[in-house]
C-alpha cells in the first residue's frame, strides 16, 4: 500500500468529550453515520485489536496521526492515544473522541474509533486508568510506545500499560541513549518470560539487509563465507547505531560468535570483539554524519584459503539495496527494499501475533554487547 | 550455528512463510499471453515487494527471434499494462537485468542443449546454486516433447540428492479426457518424481479460498454444523462475463465442463467438503482433498437428465450492447455442440454429506462475472418466528465470494425495531480489500513463490486430476452418446438456460441471485 490509500479512509471530526461519557459519545459517531446514510444503507464496524499508543507530547502526537490511519485500513482497531506531557486547557486531563471509516457501496464501515487522551506533565500517571476503561474485550491489546524514551526509563506508566496488552512495540530509532536503552530493554525482556510479544520496529526494517546478507553468503552460494569471517565493517547514518547494533546481535546470535570486549568513541564509532571459533574477530560500528538514519554501507570480509575476500553490501537509493560490484569479490545482486512507513510497520507487526525467537535472541546478544561497553 | 532447514543460519526467521530459495525461473513460453499478462508481471511484483529471492533469474524460452532487450521491452509491455503495481523506473531497470531470453523451437533437441548451456552461464553471475523451475506455459501437445527433452539434456535432477533442485509447473488443461491426463501423467512421472511436478490451479492461489480452510477450522462456531444436518445445500458458482473471445479455438473443443468444472470448481469442491486435515502438510491436505473426490457419486446416463443441464448462449444483450450467438462467435464452428453452460447436482457419499445436494454452475455471457460458495444451512422449525407458511424465514447462507471482490457474508434473521416483531434478514459482509485495505498479492505471484520454497499444499497431484477426469468422463460418455446436435440456449447476458431453473428447484431450491 502506498501513502494515497490512507487517504481512502474518511474521518468523523474530534471532539472534546468528558472521559465518563466516551462511550456515550462513540456510540453517537454511529448513530451520526446512520442518520447520514440511505434508509437501506448499514453501518458496519471492523475490530481487529485495540491499539494503546504512547506519545510523550503533543508534536508527538500529532506525527504519529497520519500513521494512526494507515494502521486502522489494514487493522481495523479501537485506538487509545494517550499523550503523557501534553498541553490541557484546564489541569490534569482531556479526552477526545473521533472515527475513522470507509464509505462503502452499501453504507459506511467504522475501522477506527479513538479515542485521545492527554494529560499534563502532573497528571501522566492517570492515563492507564483510562486505557483500561476503553479497551474492548474478547480482542488482542497492542501497545504501541511511540515515545522516545527506552520504555522500561519511563517506569510506573509503562508497567501498567504493558500489564493489559498481548504485545509491544517499540522504536529504538532516535533514542537519546542508544546503549542504555538497549540494555534496559534487552534486561526488562528477559524478565518477562513468555508474556508478551515484543517487538522493535528497528528490526523490522532490517528484514531486507537481513535477506540480502544471509542470501549473497549462503553457503550454497558462498562457501566458507560465513564461518571463515575475519571483520565486519558496518557504516550507518545518524540515530541509527542502536539499528547497527541489533543487525550485529542478529548476526552474532545466529552464527554462534561470543561478546570478548568493546568501546565506544562518542559520535563516531563502536568497536567489538568477538570470538568466532579459535580467532578473534573485530566489528566496528562507523557513524557518517552525511548519511540517511539506518545502516548504509557493509563490509563483510572473509578469508578463502590464503586470499582475503570482500562483500560489500550497500543502500543503493530508491529503496534498493545490493552488492557494490567495484568493491566486491561476488557476483552483483540488487534487490528491491521497500521501505514502509511506520503506520505500516505497525499494523504489519500487530497481525504477527507469535513471538520472534531470532530477534529475542538478537535483542539477548545486544544485551552481552552492550555489556562490554558500559 | 542454529540449525535451519536451508542450512544457512541467517535465513532463519526471516519470513513468516516458508521462504523463497534462490533458483532461475525458465518460462517455455515465456513470449506467449499468458507471460505477458500474468507471469512476467507476477514476478516483477514480488521483485518490488522484496519478496524474491536474491540470487535470482528468469530465462524465457519460445519460438520467436529475440534477444534480451526485446524480451525485456515485451515483458515491461506486460507489466505496464497488466501489473498490480505501476512500473517504477529505478526498480525496473534492477528487475530488467534479470530477465534473459533464449529463442529456439520446443521440437528440436537443440534448443535444450542451447538452454544448459545458458543456464550454465546465467546461474554463476547471479549466484544461483543450480535450482531450477520450469514454467510449461506452452499446449498441452508439447508437454512430452518438453519433459522429455529437458530430461535427456541432463536438466531434471533425481530427486533425494542434496544438490540443487529442479521443479516443473504443469498449466492446466491436464489432458482432454482420463486416457489423455493419463498419458500427460504417465510422461510426468517417467521423467520427474511426483515430488518435482506442480500442477497449477490458479483458482486456488487466491485468498478466499485458501480462507476457506481457515474459516473452517479456524472457528469452532462453523466446523460442528458443516454436515447433513444443518447443511441444506450448497452452491457453487463460477460465472463469466465475457463470451469465448479469442479462444475460441481451445474452448470449441473443451467446454465448459472441462474448462472450468473438471478443474477450478471440483477443487473448490473438496475444500467445502474435505474432513479436517490433521496438520497444514502438502501430502496431509491433498489426501483429504482426494477422499472427497474419491466419494463423488458418479453422475450415470440413467440419472444424467436430472442432474446435468448444459446450454449455449444464444444472442442477447451484454452490459446494453449487441452480441451474438455461440454459433455466430469467430472460430466457432456453425452446427458447435459445445456447452459454453453446465450446471450440476452433486452428491457427495460419505456420513457427513449424505443426501446433500451440491448445485454447480458455470457460464459464458452471464450478466456479471462472479464467483462464489454459497453454503445454504437449513431452515428452523416451522414455529414460532417461521410459522406462517406464506412467508417463510430465508435460510441462514454463509457466501464465500472469490471474484470480483473477494470476501464472506453471513445471512441471519434480526428483529426489525418496533412494538410488533419483524423479522427481516442481514446480511453480514466481510471484504478482504475494505478490511484490511492492501491490495492482496495475485494468484500467480504466491503459487509461484510457493513452487520456490517447494511448498505444493495448493497444486493438484496426480491422482487428483485423474479422479477429476473419471467423474466428468461419465458425463462426457453419455453427452457423446446421445447424439445431441442442438444444446438448449439461454440468451447472452442472462443467469442460464431455464433446464437450469427446472433442475434446482425439482429439489425445492432456486439458485441465488448474485
Amino acid at each position: 500500500m502506498n501513502g494515497s490509500s490512507a487517504q481512502r479512509l474518511q474521518t468523523h471530526p474530534e471532539h472534546k468529550v468528558r472521559i465518563a461519557a466516551i462511550q456515550r459519545e462513540l456510540d453517537a459517531i454511529w448513530d451520526d453515520a446512520r442518520r447520514a446514510g440511505a434508509a437501506d444503507q448499514a453501518v458496519t464496524r471492523a475490530c481487529m485489536s485495540n491499539l494503546i499508543v504512547y506519545c510523550d507530547d503533543d508534536e508527538q502526537t500529532r506525527a504519529v496521526g497520519s500513521a494512526i490511519l494507515q494502521i486502522v485500513e489494514l487493522h481495523p482497531s479501537r485506538v487509545v492515544l494517550l499523550t503523557a506531557h501534553g498541553e490541557t486547557g484546564e489541569p490534569g486531563i482531556e479526552a477526545f473522541v473521533s472515527g475513522h471509516y470507509n464509505v462503502l457501496p452499501g453504507g459506511w464501515q467504522v475501522c477506527a474509533e479513538q479515542i485521545r487522551v492527554v494529560a499534563d506533565a502532573q497528571a501522566g500517571d492517570r492515563l492507564p486508568s483510562v486505557a483500561r476503561s476503553q479497551i474492548i474485550g474478547d480482542l488482542p491489546t497492542t501497545l504501541w510506545w511511540a515515545s522516545r524514551q527506552p520504555p522500561p526509563f519511563t517506569g510506573k506508566q509503562f508497567f501498567q500499560l504493558a500489564e493489559m496488552s498481548d504485545q509491544i512495540i517499540y522504536d529504538s530509532f532516535g533514542w537519546t541513549n542508544p546503549v542504555k536503552g538497549m540494555q534496559a530493554m534487552s534486561r526488562w525482556v528477559a524478565a518477562q518470560g513468555s508474556e508478551y510479544v515484543i517487538y522493535n520496529l528497528a528490526w523490522r526494517r532490517l528484514r531486507h539487509w537481513r535477506n540480502l546478507i544471509g542470501q549473497v553468503l549462503d553457503p550454497a552460494v558462498q562457501p566458507g563465507a560465513l564461518r571463515a569471517v575475519t571483520a565486519l565493517r558496518i557504516e550507518h547514518g545518524p540515530h541509527a547505531v542502536a539499528m547497527a547494533a541489533l543487525l550485529v546481535g542478529w548476526l552474532a546470535a545466529q552464527l554462534g560468535w561470543q561478546t570478548r570486549g568493546g568501546k565506544v568513541v562518542p559520535g563516531r564509532q563502536t568497536v567489538w570483539q568477538f570470538q568466532v571459533d579459535d580467532r578473534q574477530v573485530p566489528v566496528m560500528l562507523v557513524r557518517v554524519a552525511e548519511a540517511r538514519s539506518a545502516p548504509v554501507k557493509l563490509y563483510w570480509s572473509w578469508r578463502d584459503g590464503d586470499k582475503e575476500r570482500c562483500a560489500v553490501l550497500a543502500d543503493l537509493g530508491d529503496q534498493r539495496l545490493g552488492i557494490v560490484e567495484a568493491e566486491s569479490d561476488v557476483a552483483v545482486r540488487i534487490v528491491s527494499a521497500p521501505e514502509p512507513a511506520q503506520g505500516m510497520l505497525v499494523a504489519a507487526q500487530m497481525a504477527h501475533r507469535s513471538r520472534d525467537r531470532v530477534f529475542e535472541r538478537a535483542l539477548e546478544t545486544g544485551n552481552s554487547m552492550t555489556g562490554a561497553l558500559l | 550455528m542454529s540449525a535451519n532447514p536451508l542450512g544457512n543460519p541467517l535465513l532463519t526467521g526471516l519470513t513468516e512463510d516458508q521462504a523463497a530459495q534462490p533458483c532461475t525461473l525458465v518460462i517455455f513460453g515465456g513470449g506467449g499471453d499468458l507471460s505477458r499478462r500474468k507471469l512476467l508481471p507476477a514476478m516483477y511484483n514480488q521483485a518490488l515487494d522484496g519478496a524474491l529471492p536474491a540470487n535470482f533469474a528468469l530465462l524465457g524460452v519460445a519460438l520467436e527471434e529475440m534477444d534480451d532487450d526485446a524480451y525485456r521491452a515485451f515483458a515491461r509491455e506486460g507489466v505496464e499494462r497488466f501489473s498490480r503495481q505501476a512500473l517504477d523506473e529505478r526498480h525496473w531497470q534492477d528487475f530488467g537485468r534479470l530477465l534473459h531470453y533464449q529463442p529456439g523451437s520446443f521440437t528440436d533437441p537443440q534448443t535444450y542443449a542451447r538452454l544448459k548451456e545458458r543456464l550454465e552461464t546465467i546461474e554463476p553471475e547471479f549466484g544461483i546454486p543450480g535450482n531450477r523451475i520450469f514454467y510449461l506455459a506452452i499446449p498441452p501437445a508439447l508437454i512430452e516433447t518438453c519433459v522429455e527433452n529437458l530430461n535427456a539434456v541432463g536438466l531434471v535432477y533425481p530427486v533425494g540428492n542434496d544438490g540443487p533442485f529442479s521443479r516443473i509447473i504443469v498449466e492446466k488443461p491436464i489432458g482432454h479426457d482420463l486416457a489423455s491426463a493419463r498419458g500427460v501423467n504417465d510422461v510426468l512421472g517417467r521423467n520427474l518424481d511426483e515430488s518435482q511436478i506442480y500442477r497449477i490451479d490458479h483458482y486456488l492461489g487466491k485468498e478466499t479460498v485458501q480462507n476457506i480452510l481457515v474459516m473452517r477450522f479456524g472457528n469452532s462456531i462453523f466446523e460442528p454444523l458443516w454436515n447433513a444436518k444443518y447443511i441444506d445445500h450448497v452452491q457453487i458458482t463460477v460465472a463469466e462475463e465475457e463470451g469465448v473471445g479469442t479462444r475460441a479455438g481451445y474452448y470449441d473443443h473443451a467446454g465448459a465442463l472441462r474448462d472450468m468444472v473438471q478443474n477450478h470448481i471440483l477443487q473448490l469442491l473438496t475444500l467445502i467438503a474435505m474432513e479436517p486435515p490433521w496438520a497444514m502438510r502438502a501430502d496431509i491436505i491433498r489426501d483429504h482433498r482426494q477422499e472427497v473426490l474419491n466419494c463423488l457419486r458418479p453422475i450415470t446416463p440413467d440419472v444424467i437428465d436430472e442432474h446435468v443441464v448444459r446450454a449455449q448462449y444464444g444472442p442477447g444483450f451484454h452490459q446494453g450492447a449487441d452480441v451474438p450467438g455461440y454459433r455466430r462467435e469467430e472460430g466457432v464452428a456453425p452446427d458447435s455442440t459445445t456447452e459454453t453452460y453446465v450446471a450440476l447436482k452433486v452428491y457427495i457419499d460419505t456420513w457427513r454429506w449424505a443426501g446433500v445436494p451440491f448445485y454447480i454452475r458455470t457460464g459464458k455471457r452471464m450478466p456479471k462475472r462472479a464467483s462464489e460458495i454459497a453454503v445454504h444451512f437449513k431452515s428452523v422449525p416451522p414455529i414460532l418466528f417461521n410459522a406462517n407458511p406464506d412467508r417463510q424465514l430465508e435460510q441462514n447462507v454463509l457466501a464465500l465470494s472469490i471474484q470480483p471482490n473477494e470476501g464472506l457474508s453471513l445471512r441471519i434473521a434480526t428483529k426489525l425495531p418496533g412494538p410488533k416483531v419483524k423479522i427481516f434478514p442481514v446480511k453480514m459482509d466481510f471484504r478482504y480489500g475494505s478490511t484490511f485495505g492492501d491490495q492482496s498479492p495475485e494468484a500467480y505471484e504466491r503459487l509461484i513463490l510457493d513452487v520456490m520454497a517447494g511448498d505444493a499444499t495448493l497444486f493438484m497431484r496426480r491422482d487428483a486430476v485423474e479422479r477429476s477426469w473419471v467423474f466428468i468422463e461419465d458425463i462426457l460418455q453419455s453427452w457423446a452418446s446421445s447424439g445431441t446436435r442442438w444444446l438448449p440456449e439461454y440468451s447472452a447476458g442472462t443467469w442460464g438456460p431455464l433446464e437450469s431453473d427446472r433442475m434446482i428447484e425439482a429439489g425445492r431450491h432456486k439458485w441465488r441471485l448474485l
